[in-house]
């Protein structure tokens, strides 16, 4: 009975539906022609940790489902927006336990939404809106185009785990030199984990792209990027009893080899990338660096393999609650952590990847020291944009 | 501020495009649309082509560099039917250049000027058939009758961009015509003895230089775009074309060789490589020897 009632139904509403979709847009105003390209790009991640036992590290889960819609908006600007949906876990609330009851579910956040314009002068590009911010070749990412499962160790470190997004303009323009060179800068707000932005407070940044174009098949990047911006109280994870106060500036330089052979479509194809990083905070660690190195190989039309490494250098209070104490008694200790990974990915088609990867951490300190092994499933629907080179 | 203010506008002056000569600056995005802006423009345009011949228009690298050349362009021309839509976008983005943003006067979807689009997708279209062109097939330049009509439609977009050159935009398009007409006929002539026997093709992409000279496509090696075929789909191909008698099996040069040779092998086939694109062999080094090197190589004997 319930099903025929549930058949009745549609019956119904599939003979309502005939007469609206005959029947002119100008009068019902339902027109599906302008809608927005709209994707979904998913990634599935099952892992186990040899030392951690933290249900955050293993496991299965969704790893961040991204839901995209890209339209042109008139004939001045181009609109994305992004939303992200990732598995909610006790650190999202910053540790406050009434709220630790609510991990494991899914939280969603607006992760991108942005317009550039479309029609200014003079080779001019102008963002407005939240975006990654341009700073090295790994912070500008999505997650699904991560080289390996998680961010560098020096990225999460010193320019936050959860992405550098934030809202403000950026403004970029070519220099008029014999290379590809192009310059962009940016005012945005400050609300990533890595600052603290208060009353009008703003973060400035800039990046300089430099790439030689070396044969037809292969290039060289050599690019730089800094940015300056109120540093958030909790800086590196920092909890001293005076709350950390002052500017956080970061340098960076990257390089990055990428050749992709000519001579078959998915063909050979080799990037190795490196990047260093230099935060400068006015209060805090004092001289922290961090560097990667990534090499990416397609040694057959669907397979990749991966190898990385990378480490930071920080000063460390040995109980953070009493930072401030340790600081002025001179008891802070050099932590060096280190990282290697390396994975394979099979690439069945431009919408699909499946990779393996194993990731040993070395904290430096000698009681954290993990190694795990991780299976990611990656797969996109719809309409997706291009990645950029 | 001052100096930041400064230090931004010489960017800008510096920066904005260079004092050109008069020439229409024309990007294409493949070499076949290079020749034809070439043949239509003569010294009145000065062409870049962004896709260089050997290398598969599905998947060029979005390098910057063509981005910058693209910045610099009065009029984009590019094949359409979403051939390059895995990096056309980037491109357009990073080249900044609203002089040819859709809809304006320098951008040009060349497909506009078909009469016919072969494969438009009826009912369903999904990835399950692979990296499918939902618009229809793109690879409509390898029958030489749509190159004409591409040339045509330049010329009027050109005439439209440069007035004072306009009658000699329209007239070099009719010269090319013309001498395309004359070898257009021949070439039909001459393969004609080909359309008698079905032929196996590795990729979908000759279904326009089948309808042009009477193909018979028995099928495709990779019979889902852009998905390496199954091993049971070859077994059935191979039974097929072993029973139809198929002597031959097309690939461009781009494609999976290793794959489409041991294909034609366990059919007792001849594996042909054809250019598929201008310069994408080197015997092909304009669109009329492009099609001189088609026709010879499906008409040479096999075993030669």
């Amino acid at each position: 009975m319930k099903n025929l009632c549930i058949g009745c139904g549609v019956a119904l509403l599939l003979a309502l539906a005939v007469p609206v979709l005959a029947q002119s847009s100008t009068a019902t105003g339902v027109n599906r022609e302008f809608n927005p390209a709209i994707s979904v790009n998913a990634l599935l991640l099952g892992r186990v940790a040899d030392q951690s036992t933290e249900r955050a590290v293993n496991g299965a889960d969704l790893q961040e489902a991204e839901v995209q819609f890209t339209s042109i908006v008139d004939p001045y600007w181009k609109a994305n927006l992004i939303f992200a949906i990732h598995p909610k876990h006790a650190h999202d609330h910053d540790g406050d336990p009434d709220d630790a009851h609510e991990a494991g579910g899914y939280s969603g956040h607006v992760e991108v939404v942005y317009v550039d314009g479309q029609e200014l002068p003079a080779g001019l590009g102008m963002r407005l809106g939240k975006d990654f911010l341009p700073f090295g070749k790994h912070v500008p990412l999505h997650t699904h185009q991560f080289p390996f499962v998680d961010a560098p160790l020096a990225v999460r470190t010193f320019l936050g785990s959860h992405g550098l997004t934030e809202t403000g303009v950026r403004l970029a323009h070519g220099l008029p030199l014999p290379w590809y060179c192009d310059l962009e800068g940016y005012a945005v707000d400050g609300k990533a984990g890595i600052f603290a932005a208060e009353s009008r407070d703003a973060v400035f940044g800039a990046r300089l792209i430099n790439l030689f174009d070396l044969t037809d098949d292969a290039t060289l990047e050599v690019s730089g990027s800094w940015l300056r911006g109120p540093m958030a109280h909790d800086y590196l994870m920092l909890h001293p009893e005076d709350p950390l106060t002052g500017d956080l500036q970061v340098w960076g330089a990257d390089m990055t080899w990428k050749w992709v052979s000519s001579t078959s479509t998915h063909g050979p194809a080799m990037t190795l990338t490196g990047e260093v990083i230099l935060p400068q905070p006015d209060q805090g660690a004092e001289n922290p660096s961090g560097w990667y190195a990534i090499a990416q190989y397609r040694f057959q039309r669907n397979w990749w393999l991966g190898l990385g490494t990378g480490a930071m250098d920080r000063d460390l209070p040995h109980d953070p609650d009493h930072a401030d104490e340790e600081h002025h008694a001179g008891l802070w200790h050099w932590q060096k952590a280190s990282e290697y990974k390396a994975n394979l990915t099979w690439v069945p088609s431009e919408f699909s990847a499946l990779r393996l990867e194993v990731a040993h951490f070395k904290d430096g300190v000698g009681d954290a020291d993990d190694t795990l092994v991780s299976l990611q499933f990656n797969f996109t629907i719809g309409s997706h944009p291009a990645h950029l080179y | 501020m001052k100096t930041i203010l400064t230090a931004l506008a010489l960017i800008l002056v510096l920066g904005g495009p260079a004092l050109a000569d008069d020439r229409l600056e024309v990007v294409c995005t493949v070499t076949d649309l290079g020749w034809l802006a070439t043949e239509v423009g003569g010294d009145m345009v000065e062409v870049t082509v962004l896709c260089p011949g050997p290398r598969d228009p599905h998947f060029l690298p979005a390098k910057p560099s063509l981005a910058r050349k693209l910045g610099r362009a009065d009029l984009l021309c590019y094949t359409g039917l979403e051939l390059e839509v895995g990096w056309l976008p980037v491109l357009m983005d990073k080249a900044r250049n609203p002089r040819v943003r859709p809809g304006k006067p320098g951008d040009l979807d060349c497909s506009r000027a078909l009469e016919t689009i072969l494969e438009v997708p009826t009912g369903t279209v999904s990835r399950a058939q692979g990296d499918v062109h939902p618009q229809g097939n793109p690879h409509y330049l390898l029958d030489p009758r749509n190159g004409v009509r591409v040339a045509r439609l330049m010329a009027e977009r050109m005439a439209a961009l440069r007035p004072a050159q306009a009658a000699a935009f329209r007239r070099r398009a009719d010269d090319l015509a013309a001498a395309l007409a004359t070898r257009i006929a021949a070439w039909h002539e001459q393969a004609s003895s080909v359309a008698a026997h079905p032929l196996v093709i590795h990729t979908k992409q000759w279904e326009y230089l089948a309808d042009w000279l009477g193909l018979d496509l028995m099928g495709a090696v990779e019979n889902r775009p852009g998905i390496s075929p199954s091993p049971r789909h070859v077994d059935q191909l191979v039974d097929q074309a072993r029973s139809r008698g198929v002597h031959l099996l097309i690939a461009a040069p781009w494609n999976h060789l290793d794959v489409a040779r041991k294909a034609a092998d366990r059919m007792d086939a001849t594996l042909i490589i054809l250019p598929a694109a201008v310069q994408s062999l080197p015997t092909a080094t304009d669109y009329i020897t492009m099609f001189d090197v088609i026709v010879a190589e499906l008409t040479r004997p096999t075993g030669d």
